[in-house]
């Protein structure tokens, strides 16, 4: 069965009553004779031929049929078997329905038009259809060969999630289905084409011989042009505020080109807190605050009201109260004698002063709770009483962090660790200044070093003239431990070991007493506590947070929270806000021809559907075009016309010059 | 009528002096006028001795060899300068669909047949003749090797452009010698004042004028077709006209025209006659004899 590339094309055969119509009417002679002179001729009107002559009637024949083949070349044809497999009932078509299940499709009328579009096609019972999409679980393919009841019931049960799906991941299963079917298959791929889902997809299925079909869905009357009319709270915030009372702090933004007003109303306790109007710049944000007092309320709940296309992300909702403090703990000899039990308060009040004290804070625990950080003032043998040693091992394998200083008999110590296999080093002996006005003084940060940024200035300068009066000299170390402070001599000052559970193991090798080091009297002393023991790891604060985003996951003790509708939620002892993903939110769209190429074609036909096309380069395989039979026989008759046409003497006579 | 001496035979005779030969034998013209033999400078033939006659004229070789009384004669040269023009013009190429060739091989051969026949008669034979773009003027000798180099140059034309143009035709009048018969091959189809002025020479008595206007049929008829487009040969005037419909009118006019051409030219002292391209050679040449004997 011949089917044709551009149909429209055909019109163009009414070019074949030109060449009727130039034979209906008398021709006129046209030409040349050249005559001496035309001195004595008078112009006259020239007659018209009369009776055509049978040569005549074969030029027309010959004329019609050369603009037949040129009409057939313009609306390219190509011959398939498929259709007439499809009658005999040998071989039916098969189409697969792809759909786009990504966030962005609950938007403009997508999905409800995307549904709508598949049952259209599925009407056709004279092809095999497969549906291919995402779903909660994954990807879902109903195989060809399913009944329409079970593809519509899919079909129902399908809908979008609120996660940005990529296209590729479907794309790759549908690889694995072409490789399968050796027969032709046509793919019909459903989607608003949301250029944050498919600005990375990359794909080639012209090995396959695929008939790809788009069909954008939720693009309005303008096919593949951007957008308009969504609006979205892009951020929000709890933060302290004064007088016991918490500041919702919320961003919304506007993607249309016009400016907006909308209203933006505080849900908490089950009700309307507080209601803000704001009118939204042309393609800009406007920030918003609400107050709410901090302990009255546990969560609270954004609504930006507004009758926008996309409404997925017109709310937010918010843990109130501050996530749980961190937490640490000392362990220590029994008995301790005066300067460790300074050294130990000291840092008491150092770590409780990491923190912000309210949204960010730290703790003391009890023994028997977990901490995020173990001190271990005046380390030594003591650790290998109790269970000390083992809780250690323990918490730094868990991605705990732990402080060390030494304690004597430092040999013991010293010991303790290499037996251990916490810390393996040496050390000659405790250097000690001679004189109270020649310290030792810490080395200048080199630019390499991990926490030369932090200090820089007065903080710097307040670093290096720090005196340290006692620390041990150690003479080797392993090649896992890291030495990021130096004192001007070279001599190591402290040690880290970096666990690949995330663990990190702090040795000073000095103590933090007035006798040994000034450094806690200074400025610099909290920020170089912090940065060597990493306490303010951002990752640390984030998961401290769980602010998720639709999509992620959290894993806890073996368990899995998977991120699916935005929201509150509780995972454990842990407080998740699941937020939707900003990008869905977006309205522009990819160009068709920006779809073309990643998908490796370029359009070549014009498709009878509304919005539908097809790729070049992926004519099937039982398809065979028949352009180059039209093209030659165009050419031949080309040929023909041009002999039969040619002036000679039965038109008219022409002059015979006879050389002389 | 010899058809041997139809122009669809002779045009296939591409050697003009053969072709020359053969139209002045094959017609018998010539032979109007005996040769003058006697004290001429070219040789002409031997015959018996006469009691009486001259002893100079005796070859005495042939004396010596044959013991017989032999004299030579020779060509006597005349006083008459034979001067042809031919108009080597593009409307000279026209060849009409009846016709076995065009006006200017016909003319050619008709100009090669009268300078042979002139040579034959001891007249000094000249040429002027070509078109526009190129003229040649061959000042009247007389001899085998003038005949023969003429007859090259006659051959070597080729019709083009336009007519010999007016400073041509100035410089002709002033270099035609005296006693001469000139011989005008043409369509004449420049208009009746062109010519009278080019041919002014003719009033003299020294000039005796006979102009041949070469024609095709087609030329008097019109082609046989319903329509044309008529493009003209020497310029790019275009004209379409039905010949069945003018055919009467042109006739009248071309007719008129060649009748007050005869006229224009019988004034000063030229005589006109049409010949069509497809006539006998031999019989042009009798009628060109014949115009001669009439105008003496």
């Amino acid at each position: 069965m011949i089917e044709f590339g551009q149909p429209l094309a055909l019109w163009g055969g009414l070019a074949v009553a030109l060449p009727i119509l130039a034979h209906m009417a008398y021709r006129r002679i046209s030409e040349k004779y050249f005559f001496p002179s035309l001195r004595f001729l008078t112009p006259t009107t020239i007659p018209r031929s009369g009776k055509k002559r049978p040569s005549d009637w074969f030029l027309l024949l010959i004329r019609i049929l050369l603009f037949f083949c040129i009409v057939m070349i313009l609306a390219d044809p190509y011959w398939t078997a498929a259709d007439s497999q499809i009658h005999s009932g040998i071989d039916r078509e098969k189409h697969i329905h792809l759909i786009d299940c990504s966030a962005s499709m609950k938007g403009w009328g997508a999905w409800l038009e995307a549904k709508r579009e598949v049952l259209k096609k599925l009407e056709n019972k004279s092809v095999d259809h497969a549906l291919l999409a995402h779903d909660s679980n994954g990807v879902r393919f109903l195989s060809f060969g399913s009944s329409k009841d079970e593809l519509e019931s899919t079909l129902s049960a399908l809908k979008p999630l609120y996660r940005k799906l990529s296209p590729s991941v479907l794309f790759k299963r549908l690889r694995n289905i072409l490789e399968k079917n050796k027969a032709s298959v046509k793919v019909h791929i459903y989607s608003d084409f949301q250029v944050s889902d498919w600005q990375d997809v990359q794909a080639d299925f012209t090995e396959f011989g695929v008939d790809l079909s788009l069909v954008p869905v939720g693009h309005g009357e303008n096919l593949w042009s951007s957008r308009t009319g969504n609006r979205a709270i892009v951020d929000a915030r709890v933060v302290p505020g004064k007088g016991g009372k918490a500041r919702i702090w919320t961003v919304v933004r506007n993607w249309d080109d016009n400016a907006t007003p909308v209203q933006l109303s505080l849900f908490a306790g089950g009700g309307k807190r507080e209601t803000l109007n704001l009118t939204l710049p042309a393609r800009g944000t406007e920030q918003a605050q609400f107050s709410l007092p901090a302990d009255g309320f546990t969560t609270a709940t954004i609504h930006l009201d507004n009758n926008d296309s996309f409404s997925a992300d017109n709310n937010r909702s918010l843990w109130l109260l501050p996530p749980p403090s961190r937490g640490f703990a000392f362990r220590s000899k029994g008995n301790l004698d005066t300067s460790d039990q300074a050294e130990k308060e000291f840092l008491q009040a150092v770590m409780e002063s990491v923190g912000d004290g309210i949204w960010n804070r730290w703790a003391e625990r009890r023994s028997d709770e977990q901490v995020d950080c173990l001190l271990l003032p005046g380390f030594s043998d003591w650790v290998e009483d109790g269970e000390t040693m083992a809780e250690l091992k323990d918490h730094l394998q868990a991605g705990g962090i732990a402080l060390l200083t030494p304690g004597e008999p430092y040999a013991s110590m010293n010991q303790t660790l290499r037996d251990s296999d916490l810390m393996n080093f040496s050390f000659n002996r405790l250097l000690k200044t001679e004189f109270r006005m020649d310290p030792y003084r810490i080395e200048a940060l080199p630019d390499e070093s991990p926490i030369s940024s932090v200090f820089a200035g007065d903080s710097a300068r307040d670093l290096y003239l720090t005196k340290i009066r006692k620390f041990l000299l150690l003479r080797e170390w392993d090649e896992n431990l890291e030495c990021p402070l130096y004192d001007r001599e070279n001599r190591p000052l402290v040690l880290i070991r970096n666990f690949p559970s995330g663990g990190r193991l702090v040795f000073l090798c000095f103590r933090l007493l007035p006798d040994w080091t000034d450094l806690p009297t200074r400025n610099s002393f909290l920020p170089l506590l912090v940065e060597l023991c990493g306490l303010a790891n951002d990752d640390l604060a984030d998961h401290q947070r769980n602010e998720i985003f639709c999509g992620e996951m959290i894993t806890q003790k073996g368990e899995s929270f998977m991120a699916e509708v935005p929201g509150l939620y509780r995972f454990g002892d842990k407080k998740i806000t699941v937020h939707p993903l900003l990008s869905e939110s977006m309205p522009e769209v990819l160009s068709e021809h920006e779809v073309f190429e990643s998908l490796n074609g370029s359009r070549s036909s014009s498709e009878s559907l509304e919005g539908e096309f097809f790729l070049a380069g992926h004519t099937p395989r039982n398809y065979q075009s028949l352009w180059m039979w039209f093209a030659l026989a165009a050419g031949v008759l080309l040929i023909v016309e041009t002999m039969l046409s040619s002036p000679n003497n039965r038109s008219a006579p022409t002059v015979k010059t006879v050389k002389s | 009528m010899n058809s041997l001496l139809s122009p669809s035979h002779l045009t296939q005779i591409n050697d003009l002096s053969l072709l020359a030969r053969l139209v002045a034998r094959g017609s018998r013209v010539g032979e109007h006028r005996s040769i003058r033999q006697g004290r001429g400078n070219e040789f002409f033939q031997y015959r018996s001795y006469e009691p009486g006659e001259d002893l100079k004229n005796v070859d005495w070789r042939v004396f010596a060899k044959r013991d017989q009384l032999v004299s030579k004669t020779y060509q006597e040269e005349t006083n008459i300068n034979f001067l042809l023009i031919l108009d080597a013009s593009a409307s000279m190429s026209y060849a009409g669909k009846n016709s076995s060739c065009s006006k200017f091989r016909y003319a050619q051969m008709l100009a090669a047949s009268f300078a042979y026949i002139a040579q034959r008669q001891g007249d000094r034979v000249g040429f002027f003749g070509g078109s526009e773009q190129s003229v040649k003027w061959i000042s009247p000798e007389s001899g085998r090797a003038a005949l023969n180099r003429l007859l090259v140059e006659i051959s070597a034309i080729t019709p083009q452009g336009l007519d010999v143009g007016p400073e041509a035709w100035k410089r002709l009048n002033s270099v035609i010698p005296r006693d001469s018969i000139v011989v005008v091959l043409s369509d004449f189809l420049d208009g009746v004042e062109e010519w009278a002025n080019r041919l002014r020479f003719a009033n003299s008595a020294r000039y005796e004028c006979i102009c041949l206007q070469i024609l095709d049929a087609d030329e008097l008829h019109l082609p046989d077709s319903k329509a044309l487009r008529f493009v003209e040969m020497e310029g790019d005037r275009e004209l379409s006209a039905s010949p069945e419909l003018i055919r009467g009118s042109y006739s009248k006019k071309m007719d008129g025209y060649c009748q007050s051409l005869r006229d224009e030219l019988s004034k000063i002292g030229a005589e006109l006659q049409v010949v069509q391209s497809n006539q006998d050679l031999g019989h042009t040449l009798r009628s060109f004899l014949g115009m001669r004997t009439h105008s003496k």
